[in-house]
């Protein structure tokens, strides 16, 4: 196989990796997004029984 | 009643639906990576050139499926935000919310991907064309349903708000599609028919199959994903999603 | 009181309170004839080029006009409790919300419809031209009014609901500017309009008979 051809695609590399590109960051984006807020939550939460638990006790 | 609408009953309590959907999850993570692997190595490496875009045509295999997405997941949004607003299902105005940032974010790959191959094909990044012009103005719906989600502050009071106006975008959008289809013929610009007459070879056929399929794999693994946590964050003061988490906070509703 | 007279009654209130605060009516025929003296100050005075670009200018800033006044349809009704008393009231409310949507397009609608043809004349279109460009805003103006009615409801509840209108409501409007002004062109052209105006009418239609019952759903999630 030519790795070099291949990058090349004929010489509308730039236009289809750059499309591939876009497609796999955007899409990372929305993949990573709910994972991030979920932590965000679960740190909220923790937070919020620490407290709950505190006030319980005294 | 029968099992299937027993089932769906029991689909619209948060506790079964997080439940249900954490079992579905690694098994459409999987399907989806698996599939779409296929399709770029089958896009990529053996479908051969096309005899008149040459490579450039590559783009075709996330272009198009990106732009049947942008289509799908709306329709999908809109029949979740009916089913909140007729039945007041909690369920179903998350997933309806979900499916926004999803539906936007293929909406705007769609634009970009057509821009980076009209460049080569059109000569230039952006033509008024019809179906351009119709899918930026469906980002712009999108954009309008997750704002006006994003700034009511009563999340379920949101969701409906949102669903509404997502309805109201559904009937506009065949009368925007056809309107600017109108436009363009009207101003006889750069309509470049794209596919050509003939029917697409079986060896681009395939691998464009396989990522439209990837694409619906990867919608639903994330839809479910994030429906997931806006029901945590919505329902962490129950007792289910405490036990969920592994949390237990004294004086909690069951 | 019966159906039509509630309705009458609403309608006659919102125009007794608009003609009280005139200034208010006044801005989107305000808006309309400084922004048409903009346009010709940044293009030059070049004639064919202003009557080549009036029917899309003209319809673009009538569009804006209409839309600014659009924010104040609900806002007041909210801040004073009028809005609850019409959900509760035993009236249906896409009715009622039909009555404000008609209330507010002869308020913002009619006053630019009646002085965008002044506005035609300075930019150089023909007689013909000038009445199709009339009749597109008579037909055109009540849509953007009742599909900007929905984008009101839903947002009536926030605090900056105002800029906000503008995204939820301007990609509705792409058809209305497009018939409008294929119609006006057409004219311009030597074309018939008729196509452009029928199916612009029949949006008329359309948005006359359904978007009533989405402000209606709009207003009570806003309220409760």
């Amino acid at each position: 196989m030519d790795w070099q051809a291949f990058f090349a695609m004929g010489g509308y590399g730039t236009f289809v990796w750059g499309s591939y590109a876009v497609f796999t960051v955007i899409l990372l984006i929305v993949l990573a997004a709910p994972m991030v807020k979920k932590r965000a939550l679960m740190k909220e939460l923790k937070q919020r029984q620490a407290l709950a638990r505190r006030r319980s006790k005294s | 009643m029968n099992k299937l609408t027993l089932w769906f009953h029991k689909l619209g309590s948060p506790e079964y639906f997080y439940r249900f959907s954490g079992k579905l999850i690694p098994w459409l993570a999987l399907a989806c990576t698996v599939v779409l692997g296929w399709g770029l190595y089958r896009g990529l490496f053996v479908a051969p050139p096309d005899y008149q875009q040459g490579d450039s045509y590559r783009i075709i295999f996330i272009h198009v499926p990106s732009a049947w997405m942008s289509l799908f997941i709306y329709v999908a949004m809109c029949v979740s935000g009916v089913v909140g607003i007729v039945w007041r299902i909690k369920v179903a105005e998350i997933v309806a919310m979900a499916s926004a940032p999803i539906g936007a974010a293929f909406t705007a790959i769609t634009l970009v991907t057509g821009a980076l191959w009209g460049r080569p094909m059109w000569g230039s990044y952006w033509v008024w064309d019809a179906r351009l012009t119709s899918e930026l103005v469906l980002l712009f719906i999108y954009i309008g349903v997750i704002g006006l989600y994003q700034a009511i502050e009563d999340r379920r009071s949101a969701a409906r708000a949102a669903s509404i106006l997502a309805l109201v975008g559904l009937v506009n959008i065949p009368i925007i599609h056809f309107s600017v289809e109108w436009w363009a013929t009207l101003h006889q610009g750069s309509t470049v028919n794209l596919m050509g007459e003939n029917a697409i070879h079986p060896s681009m056929l395939w691998p464009l199959l396989a990522m439209a399929l990837a694409t619906k794999l990867f919608y639903a693994f994330n839809v479910l994903q994030r429906a997931r946590v806006m029901l945590l964050d919505q329902e962490s003061n129950k007792r289910w999603a405490q036990r969920a988490i592994g949390l237990d906070m004294p004086g909690s509703a069951a | 009181m019966s159906l039509p007279r509630a309705v009458l009654a609403l309608l006659l209130r919102d125009l007794r309170l608009a003609l009280r605060r005139r200034s208010e009516m006044l801005t989107p025929v305000l808006f309309l004839l400084m922004v048409a003296t903009l346009f010709p100050l940044g293009l030059g005075p070049d004639r064919d080029l202003l009557v080549s670009i009036a029917p899309g200018v003209i319809w673009v800033i009538s569009l804006l006009a209409c839309m600014l006044s659009l924010s104040l349809m609900f806002y007041a009704d909210l801040e004073d409790g009028t809005l609850d008393q019409l959900i509760i009231s035993r009236w249906p409310l896409p009715v009622l919300a039909l009555a404000k949507v008609g209330a507010h397009w002869l308020v913002s609608g009619l006053p630019v419809v009646l002085v965008a043809p002044v506005v035609a004349v300075a930019y150089g279109l023909s007689s013909e031209t000038i009445g199709v460009m009339a009749l597109s805003l008579l037909l055109g103006t009540p849509i953007l009014s009742s599909i900007g009615a929905i984008g009101v409801s839903l947002s009536v509840g926030l605090r900056r609901g105002g800029m906000f209108l503008s995204l939820l409501v301007l990609p509705l409007y792409v058809p209305v500017i497009i018939f409008a002004t294929a119609a006006v062109t057409a004219s311009l052209e030597g074309f018939s309009p008729a196509a452009s105006l029928y199916l612009l009418a029949a949006m008329l239609v359309l948005a006359v008979t359904t978007a009533p019952f989405a402000i209606a759903a709009g207003l009570r999630i806003s309220v409760s």
